[in-house]
């Protein structure tokens, strides 16, 4: 039984499968009318959610629904959880009613490995704390390929609220699984004070406007701030925003931009740079519905029985 | 009543050879090579090891209060399958022991039964919460062997001042958690590439290493007698280095010295503990600081807690590992076998210290004349306490259910065979 | 094991030709008709049956590619193996479309393919084209065009070769181990 609770979870091989299913899945549904296939007919998703999320939760409800395979979404308040039944209850719960596959967002870092443990279905890890966002790092990754043609030896730029991003630390994984050059640039209050040894600090943003092929913004999690951590808006925009201004050079270079969303319009990304062309903000979203259909369809589908004859 | 142990290996302060041990009326009668005699009952230990019986300055009984995670009779009976003598139990119970009557129901409570024998530290501020100090001379004369509020750590220095100085004059001493709750972020993973990878806030390994040094000048200024617990930093380590004196002693727990960080990667909450497992370099300074005698004793902070406490995402899990069962076995397994401890350190560091800094004056020896306390251990099997069934209600540690060498055959308390094969003796008839 | 060759390279000419001449006939011309291989090999041989219709009608029918991996109900992800690209690029909403396929066996690949078409259009009439019947329905299924019938049992094996990704035209049977 598979998991996909952290980018290490996977190999090169299982990344370019997810990939090339998700190709196939973008190629014969996005443009056509009926947009879904039989591949996941009478399997059960199960969407648990105990912490605020409309976006993954929306996109991987649709990759469930148009695999054709049942959803159920549980939202929970991670209080209510830790008082009354145990996140191991919940998932023997579930697994009476046979479901097949856990997709889970919790506040708390290794609440799906919990689950995982238990042997009981796959579990897929739709972000936990400020650990681990395994699907978002393979839809960022899938967006690059799709957009590149290619991942190897890009220089990616990491630029903002690496301190409180799970979406930084599961896409240094990928990247440096597909032999990317990684640097990050943020706030000083806002850069964790171990980083990667392969992770270069950059100075400024001009400097990755100079030298890098790819600016990946971060949303400022403000949400998660406590009180020893502080960012100053003005300090943020002279520094580190993708700026109007700094736009033209990115337009001059033709680099492109992606943020994880949702994105602070104005603060990480200026709206005119986030509608621009050189923005892949909204094809990371659309890429992320097939690339989800693609980790539901390779989890699910080890577990069918081999069939040998073709015909 | 008489008895012949065959074929142990004895593990001394300066001894390791194989030597028969014949015990008459609970005293060890003679000590040598090929030991016969008749109308004895022979205990054959070939394959195995034998010890004096232990001592730890740091468990969790769990009594009063909480007894579904552990109660003396099943608490005490694992300390003394697990080869201890005696154990010092913490006093962070519900209520906590905080005065002197819940001491001494501790104390009468332990005492009719025949497992390890009960310490108790009774609290240093009332309620644990750091705030009150609690009259130690009441304690004391209660039976209180030391003072601590373990589990929480006491910050309010001028308050410390004055416990120590109470302590001082009755010579009890304090065993101190160290922990700064502004720099440990009460988070059970090391700050570090741990903390950044598993994307939660970390334990400065500086949380146990400036309250250390604190305490340390503190107790110097008054005479007091301080015990640092659960030393899990080579900064920590360097603090001693730098300011010990006579009056300072240390302890290292078993995971501190087996265990470091990366077995925290995987979230396991199995390996949550307070303080937390820190980095490879952390590990080998305390191994050396073990070795070298500036960390005292192994202590185990036997911590039991129910499956269900152990179920729950990493940062709500609670912290520890029950040890009492498994710490001759691990560290035999991994310490010993690995020439990282040798025999004498481990009677020094499970028995020697920890009667002088509780000062037991005569501490369990294997010798001829001396009381029958004796440990023995079977190194030539691999077995899991999983599948030997373990004699504490806990099952939390991650060892568990890993096949290790050195499980307990039988136990000598006090002259008398009190565990054998799996089952405890009890009464006058043995 | 051992293969004995059923069709050559002329034989699977001459049945290919026959099936052309077939759906002319039986849809009274090549005007209102389209062609979708099931992919793999009904990909070509759907190819080479538009290039015969040409022949015949000078007209030249739209040809299209289906892949039905996920409508499969039998799905074995496995490795890396790449699933087919579906090309369907024209409208068949009022054409009889010919489904064309190398093997009919069980019928699920045909019943597989039947429910994929439908997700991507109404076809007015639906006919099926294979190269080889080898019996053992287990669906309600019935070609329209058939090369040839060829009896099997079920612990036997029919392989397609064809020139265009195999090297070589030739239809084999041969019996595989229990």
């Amino acid at each position: 039984m598979r998991h996909l609770i952290t980018v290490k979870d996977l190999s090169l091989e299982d990344v370019n499968a997810i990939f090339m299913l998700a190709d196939s899945f973008y190629e014969q549904i996005d443009s056509r009318p009926i947009k879904k296939v039989p591949l996941l007919t009478g399997k059960t998703v199960a969407l648990l959610f105990s912490e605020p999320s409309t976006r993954t939760r929306v996109s991987f409800e649709l990759a469930a629904k148009r695999l054709s395979a049942d959803t159920v979404t549980i939202t929970q308040s991670t209080s209510s959880m830790k008082k009354g039944e145990t996140l191991e209850d919940t998932a023997r719960t579930l697994s009476q009613y046979g479901i097949d596959l856990l997709v889970i967002r919790h506040s708390k870092a290794g609440a799906p490995d919990i689950i995982s443990s238990l042997g009981l279905f796959p579990v897929v890890n739709a972000g936990d704390g400020k650990r681990s966002h395994p699907t978002q790092a393979l839809l960022d990754a899938y967006t690059i390929y799709r957009e590149y043609g290619k991942i190897k030896g890009l220089k990616v730029a990491i630029i903002g609220d690496i301190l409180h991003s799970r979406v930084a630390r599961s896409n240094f994984e990928i990247l440096r699984m597909f032999g990317c050059r990684i640097f990050v640039l943020g706030p000083t209050s806002m850069i964790p004070s171990y980083l990667p040894e392969d992770v270069v600090r950059l100075e400024n943003i001009e400097q990755a406007i100079e030298e890098c092929d790819l600016l990946y913004f971060l949303r400022i999690q403000f949400e998660r701030f406590n009180e020893r951590e502080v960012v100053d808006i003005d300090t943020y925009r002279r520094k580190y925003a993708l700026t109007r201004e700094r736009f033209e050079k990115i337009k001059k270079r033709d680099l492109r931009i992606m943020h994880p969303g949702p994105v602070n319009r104005g603060i990480e990304i200026d709206s005119e740079a986030v509608d621009s062309e050189f923005s892949l903000v909204f094809k990371q979203v659309k890429f992320g519905l097939y690339v989800r259909m693609g980790i539901l369809a390779y989890l699910l589908s080890e577990r069918s029985e081999e069939i040998e004859v073709p015909y | 009543m008489k008895f012949l142990i065959k074929g142990a290996e004895v593990w001394e302060e300066n001894i390791r050879k194989q030597l028969d041990i014949l015990i008459e009326d609970g005293f060890i009668k003679e000590l040598g090579e090929g030991i016969t005699n008749k109308n004895t009952r022979v205990i054959d230990a070939n394959g195995c090891v034998a010890l004096p019986l232990f001592v730890d300055l740091h468990c969790h009984l769990r009594t009063p209060g909480e007894e579904h995670k552990e109660n003396l009779e099943t608490g005490l009976g694992a300390a003394l399958k697990g080869g201890f003598h005696t154990v010092v139990a913490m006093p962070n119970t519900k209520p906590p022991i905080d005065k002197p009557e819940l001491v001494r129901y501790l104390i009468d409570a332990a005492a009719k039964l025949d497992k390890a024998d009960l310490k108790v530290a009774g609290a240093i501020t009332e309620n644990l919460q750091g705030k009150r100090r609690t009259s130690l001379e009441s304690l004391f004369l209660a039976g209180a062997s030391a003072a601590s509020d373990d589990g929480y750590a006491v910050n309010n220095t001028g308050l410390l001042l004055e416990s120590f100085k109470e302590a001082a004059i009755l010579d009890m001493p304090i065993f101190l958690h160290e922990e700064d709750y502004e720099l440990s972020n009460r988070s059970g993973i090391n700050e570090g590439r741990v903390s950044f990878e598993a994307g939660v806030f970390g334990n400065h390994p500086l949380s146990e290493a400036l309250p250390a040094a604190r305490d340390i000048l503190l107790a110097r200024q008054v005479g007091a007698r301080v015990h640092i617990q659960h030393v899990s930093s080579k900064e920590t380590v360097d603090v001693l280095k730098m300011l010990k004196f006579k009056n300072i002693t240390a302890e290292a727990t078993p995971h501190h010295l087996i265990f470091d960080e990366s077995a925290t990667l995987s979230l396991n909450p199995l390996y949550k503990t307070n303080p937390p497992l820190r980095s490879k370099e952390d590990r080998e300074a305390i191994l050396e600081a073990v070795k070298s005698g500036l960390i005292d004793c192994i202590a185990t902070d036997h911590a039991p807690h129910t499956v269900e406490d152990k179920s729950l995402p990493y940062e709500d899990a609670l912290s520890g590992m029950a040890w009492f069962e498994l710490v001759f076995p691990a560290i035999y397994t991994y310490l010993v076998l690995k020439e990282l401890l040798s025999p004498g350190d481990l009677v020094r560091l499970l028995t020697i210290n920890p009667c002088r800094i509780l000062k037991i004056s005569k501490r369990p020896r294997i010798s001829v004349g001396e009381r029958a306390n004796i440990a023995i251990f079977d190194v030539s099997t691999k077995k899991s306490l999983e599948k030997i069934g373990s004699k504490s209600k806990a099952s939390n540690n991650p060892l568990f259910s890993t096949e290790l060498f050195g499980f307990t055959k039988a136990v000598f308390k006090d002259g008398k065979l009190r565990f054998l094969e799996e089952t405890f003796l009890e009464g006058e008839e043995n | 094991m051992q293969e004995k060759i059923i069709l050559g390279k002329e034989e699977i000419r001459r049945s290919l030709a026959r099936i052309a001449h077939e759906i002319v006939e039986k849809n009274k011309g090549a005007s209102n008709i389209a062609l979708i291989g099931i992919w793999t090999r009904g990909a070509f041989l759907s190819k080479r049956l538009r290039n015969l219709i040409e022949k015949i009608e000078g007209v030249t029918v739209p040809a299209g590619v289906l892949d039905i991996t996920f409508y499969r109900d039998d799905l074995k992800i496995r490795g890396l193996k790449q699933p087919g690209r579906t090309s369907i690029d024209f409208n068949f909403e009022g054409k009889t479309v010919i489904l064309v396929d190398d093997v009919l066996y069980t019928g699920r690949t045909a019943r597989a393919a039947l429910n994929a078409l439908m997700d991507y259009g109404r076809p007015s009439r639906v006919q099926l084209a294979v190269l080889v019947d080898r019996g053992h329905r287990e669906l309600p299924i019935k070609p329209d065009f058939v090369g040839k019938n060829i009896p099997t049992s079920k612990n036997e094996e029919i392989r397609v070769y064809l020139e265009e990704i195999d090297g070589k035209d030739s239809v084999v049977i041969r019996s595989v181990e229990e």
